[in-house]
């Protein structure tokens, strides 16, 4: 009977009685009483009550903490799980006055709303519990009040007290990365369902991984989800939404769509939306897109609303032209984003756009403005001025085309445009195969971007983000620009969580590491390695949520890929992006101009690109592209300003970039006359050495001459190689004389940078294998566009397995690759010379110059002595320089002597003697002051040859 | 080794059993003293609470240590009436409480007080009710839930 139960429950001391009673004091009478395996008490019979008293006795549950929780919990639960229970008649009346209530606040969607409602409507009349209530799914446009409705029945229906909760738990499905699947994704649905009764909603599917929507997908089948620790999450007594962002099969068909059949109403739902879990649902509601009128009323409200507050706010007096919210509409449409596009317009853009006019004092308070539109554009008309107003957010696909069409207008970079257009058909077409039905394969979009700097890798990147965010590949298409600085820490440890941080940023678009081979440039680099193994271990967790992109040197990059063994098949894209041609850079350099509102004056155009020519040289990463023009244009700038600031000059001039600004016409080059009258100059200040000048000369006369021939059009296929091995003993004026023939080559042309690059083997060779090439070409590169003058390059034949070898052969095939933008000179003694040039079969042949550089006579030397005295401000008496005659005599032949060197060491032993002498002399006449005798000539020698 | 577990056992049951003497005595006491305080309108010592406390904290070790427990396996109804004497000990305590407090220091109403008592014992009586709902421990209570 009931009431001895509710007896025993009133008292439980009753139940001990009882207890005693079945099971005796000691518990052996129950061991004597079996159970049949099949009676239904057998779960709640002995094993249950021992379970029972175990669990009672508890372990845990014993104390009154413990136990008053428990209590608590089972409290709420109950008054949760407790429906508020109506009559179905009740039911009858009360559900059209709440479908009436929502449809005034949602516009145009009746049909949809009705759908919800009667979806509710069927549970409440079942009444049954222990059981998932509904499955629903929500489709439609984005921006139609699809979540808007559903919170507003559920506030109806706890008003009216159908429902003991008001409220809906969403549950965002594409926040959660791969790895997240079965931890947080799991323990956010814990909590969703922790009450015990509710709603609750699953947004954005069609965007979720695999993992993700299998666990949905089992959700909504089975009313559970088993965790992989052996848990389980139970969906008893909630209603499930599935909600869908997708446009609507057709405007007029908004509802159930219960016309069409269940089939072809699956085919319709996303290709996202597994059809198991499309199988599993109870009712699919769809709701329309809004036409344009309804469009335009929801605008005229919210502006209008809007309007009022701003009003209130910042005394603005708002008024919107008849036409306004129509053409708004129209906008509005083409985004296919409804209210959400109205709503982030007007909050994110109409209202902080006249908040920023209204504080910078443009509008006034109290002050009548009028909005419309004007030639197609959307302003705001105050008094006699009018203010442009930025329209509506673009849709995804007038995104697409901007981003496609500036991708373009870029100058140049051909094979680049053409390899992201390759990428973009082949997203179009994964898209196409997923839509129609087929499994969509994971693609990597990780691309590396080698080349020099200035040429376009970061604007190419910027506009990948925003044309993979067009494609709805990336949520959010921002562009995030690292180096290693911005990734590597102080101390071990740091940079994995700097790193992460960065990739945190980038989630949802790109990560833009520039010169990424500066990560692994050392082997004992750990904090490299730690970097590129986070950012390794980000790309397989976030592989869907962004994108990489390396950018560097193209060697370089090639290098670093070795570094990692999964570093190479994680990038699958690599494009090389050229330097300029002078032409492009031209072009760049207009558009530069024009863009900063200047213009290039027409004596300045028609030189532009020679000018661009002579600055631009090959193999040099830093004097080119981009960089190049940037410079040029900032100098052009300057000197305009100095040119212009101390002129009054009109508005109109200022915009004028004049030849004169470019630098052209500077006479830094001269005419051939006046360079060759300047070789002169030069040469005579060089003593002796007549068949080195005779061979200088020579060269420069056989220069001009083949410029004047190529201006005529005379063809010469083979051009001029100037390459020169200069044979003579040390201190004969190789440098010296190098140094000349670099200044004539920049002058007549042939270089394009007035420098001369002076190393010897010490300069090229390192110690390590591999190394030496690194070396040699660092120095190569530096000398490009200049000359590059080796001292004892003998040196560099080494035996079998010397790495000079190694320099010798990058030196070779650097003299190929940078024909025109690099001149060779090669110095040393002459018979070494001779063997250091039989060495590399290719040598002899690429330097057909060989100039001798015969031992100064001592004459000459004591020429030598005289111009350095005289540099110095001193002078030699006869004597003197008969003693410095007689030592130059005395070394003659000696090719160790030094020659030119001898002789400026002896000056300079000379000039110590002197200071020596004269230093006990305080009166000392200007005369003694500057001249020296034989005795400080010949006491040095003295000193010397004992 | 389980020569000494027995002794320890042995021990420590002598221990308990005026602890749980005291336990099932506290309950009617308290409600006498509790009858006692209204009428003579002055404080009755009862039990301090650490002897709650104390006597707990035994029963949670003769609950938690498995050489302990034998007494339940033993005589398993010991367990649920040990743990309905407890929680009305607790109730009951907390009743003279409330009760001592109104006639030490008067300054609440005695219907305030005594309401509060009855509150609290009612609470805890509801309390085991709803556990003893929960997890039965008759046959009856089981057969027709």
């Amino acid at each position: 009977m009931a009431w001895k139960k509710w007896m025993r429950i009133l008292f439980p001391e009753l139940q001990l009685l009882d207890h005693i009673r079945e099971r005796g004091f000691s518990g052996k009478k129950a061991e004597r009483q079996q159970q049949p395996e099949t009676s239904p008490f057998r779960q709640s019979g002995m094993a249950g009550q021992s379970q029972s008293l175990a669990s009672s006795a508890g372990k845990e549950t014993f104390g009154p903490l413990a136990s008053g929780r428990e209590a608590v919990a089972d409290t709420v639960r109950g008054w949760n799980k407790h429906a508020w229970v109506r009559s179905r008649a009740e039911l009858e009346d009360l559900f059209p006055a709440i479908i009436e209530e929502v449809n005034g606040q949602i516009n145009r969607q009746e049909p949809f709303v009705y759908e919800v409602a009667i979806a509710y409507k069927k549970s409440f009349l079942l009444r049954e519990s222990g059981k998932v209530q509904h499955r629903l799914l929500l489709a439609g446009p984005e921006g139609t009040g699809k979540l808007r409705t559903l919170s507003l029945l559920l506030d109806q229906f706890c008003r009216k007290r159908l429902l003991p909760y008001g409220h809906v738990t969403t549950v965002d499905l594409d926040r959660y990365g791969e790895r997240e699947a079965h931890t947080l994704f799991l323990l956010d649905c814990a909590n969703a369902f922790r009450d015990g009764i509710g709603t609750v909603c699953f947004r954005g599917i069609e965007r979720a991984g695999p993992e993700i929507v299998q666990y949905v997908t089992k959700l909504f089948a089975d009313g559970l989800i088993r965790t992989p620790e052996g848990g389980q999450i139970e969906a008893s007594d909630y209603f499930l939404v599935l909600h869908v962002d997708q446009p609507s099969p057709k405007s007029e068909t908004a509802g159930a769509a219960e016309q069409m059949e269940r089939r072809t109403l699956e085919k319709m739902i996303s290709p996202a939306v597994p059809q198991a879990l499309v199988k599993s649902l109870d009712t699919c509601a769809f709701t329309a897109a809004p036409g344009l009128d309804t469009l335009a009323k929801l605008l005229g409200e919210r502006c209008l609303a809007q309007a009022e507050r701003l009003e209130a706010d910042i005394r603005l007096t708002l008024s919107f032209e008849e036409s306004v919210f129509q053409e708004l509409a129209k906008q509005v449409e083409q985004t296919k984003r409804y209210e959400k596009a109205i709503e982030e317009w007007v909050t994110h853009v109409f209202t902080p756009q006249l908040l920023d006019w209204r504080a910078r004092g443009v509008l006034r308070s109290d002050q009548e403005a009028l909005v419309a539109f004007r030639e197609g554009e959307l302003v705001l008309v105050s008094g006699a001025v009018s203010l442009p107003l930025p329209g509506l957010a673009r849709g995804q696909e007038q995104e697409l085309s901007e981003a496609l069409l500036e991708l373009e207008q870029l100058t140049g970079l051909d094979a680049v445009k053409k390899f992201v257009r390759e990428c973009l058909d082949v997203v179009t077409a994964e898209k196409k195969r997923s839509l129609a039905g087929q499994t969509k394969l994971p693609m990597s979009m990780h691309m590396v971007f080698s080349g020099n700097p200035g040429t376009g890798k970061t604007t190419v990147a910027r506009l990948v983000a925003r044309i993979w965010k067009s494609m709805g590949l990336l949520s959010g298409g921002q562009l995030v620009e690292v180096t290693r600085q911005d990734l590597v820490g102080e101390y071990i440890g740091s940079t994995a969580v700097k790193t992460a941080e960065r990739i945190k940023e980038a989630i949802g678009g790109v990560l833009f590491i520039d010169e990424a081979y500066t990560l692994s440039r050392d082997p004992a680099d750990l904090y490299g390695r730690e970097a590129i193994d986070t950012l390794v271990k980000a790309m397989e967790d976030h592989r869907d949520q962004m994108i990489v992109i390396l950018a560097g040197y193209t060697r370089e990059m090639d290098a670093f890929l070795k570094v990692n063994p999964g570093l190479r098949s994680r990038f699958p894209l690599q494009i090389e992006f050229p330097d300029y041609t002078p032409e492009e850079m031209a072009e760049l350099l207009e558009r530069m101009v024009i863009g900063r509102g200047y213009e290039i004056h027409p004596d300045a155009r028609q030189h532009l690109l020679g000018m661009i020519e002579g600055k631009q040289v090959r193999g040099r990463s830093d004097t080119g592209n981009g960089r190049l023009v940037r410079n040029l244009f900032e100098e052009a700038v300057r000197r305009q300003s100095a040119r212009l600031a101390q002129l009054e000059a009109g508005a109109e001039e200022w915009r004028w970039l004049r030849a004169e600004d470019w630098g052209i016409g500077d006479k830094e080059r001269g005419t051939a006359e006046n360079i060759m009258a300047e070789l002169e100059e030069e040469l005579a200040a060089v003593v002796g050495l007549e068949p080195v000048k005779y061979m200088v000369r020579s060269l420069a006369a056989q220069i001009q001459i083949a410029q004047r021939r190529k201006a005529a059009g005379i063809p010469d296929a083979a051009g001029q190689t100037l390459h020169m091995i200069f044979q003579g003993n040390p201190g004969t004026g190789k440098t010296t004389v190098a140094r000349i023939i670099a200044r004539q080559l920049y002058r007549l042309g042939v270089i394009k940078r007035d420098e001369l690059i002076e190393t010897d083997r010490s300069g090229l060779v390192a110690g390590y294998v591999g190394q030496t090439a690194l070396k040699t070409r660092e120095v190569i590169e530096r000398a490009l566009g200049g000359v590059l003058f080796i001292d004892e390059a003998y040196a560099l034949a080494g035996a079998e397995g010397d790495f000079g070898r190694e320099a010798i052969d990058t030196l070779v095939k650097a003299m190929d690759d940078f024909r025109d933008s690099l001149v060779v000179i090669l110095a040393g003694y002459g018979e070494d010379m001779t063997g250091f040039l039989a060495s590399n079969p290719g040598l002899r042949s690429r330097f057909p110059t060989i100039i001798e550089f015969p031992d100064y006579t001592p004459d000459e030397l004591l020429q030598i002595t005289r111009q350095l005295l005289a540099q110095r401000g001193y002078e030699a008496s006869a004597a003197a320089e008969r003693a410095m005659r007689q030592q130059f005599v005395q070394t003659q032949g000696d090719k160790m002597a030094g020659n030119g060197r001898f002789a400026r060491n002896l000056c300079e032993r000379a000039i110590r003697s002197h200071a020596m002498r004269l230093s006990r002399n305080k009166h000392a006449t200007i005369q003694e002051l500057t001249m020296l005798e034989e005795c400080d000539v010949v006491e040095e020698a003295i000193y010397e040859s004992s | 080794m389980k020569a000494a577990k027995a002794m320890f056992a042995v021990c420590f049951y002598l221990l308990l059993l005026p602890c749980v003497l005291i336990l099932v005595t506290m309950p009617l006491f308290s409600i006498l003293d509790m009858i006692e305080v209204a009428n003579y309108e002055a404080p009755r010592l009862g039990y301090p609470l650490i002897v709650l406390g104390v006597i707990g904290g035994l029963l949670f070790a003769s609950v938690r240590v498995g050489a302990l427990r034998t007494l339940y396996r033993k005589y398993p109804v010991l367990l649920p009436f040990l743990h309905i004497a407890y929680f009305m000990a607790i109730g009951t305590s907390a009743g003279l409480e409330v009760m001592n407090q109104w006639a030490d220091s008067l300054l609440f109403p005695k219907w305030l007080a005594i309401g509060g008592a009855v509150v609290i014992v009612l609470v805890t009586r509801v309390f085991l009710s709803y556990w003893y709902c929960k997890y039965p421990i008759s046959l009856t209570v089981r057969k027709q839930g």
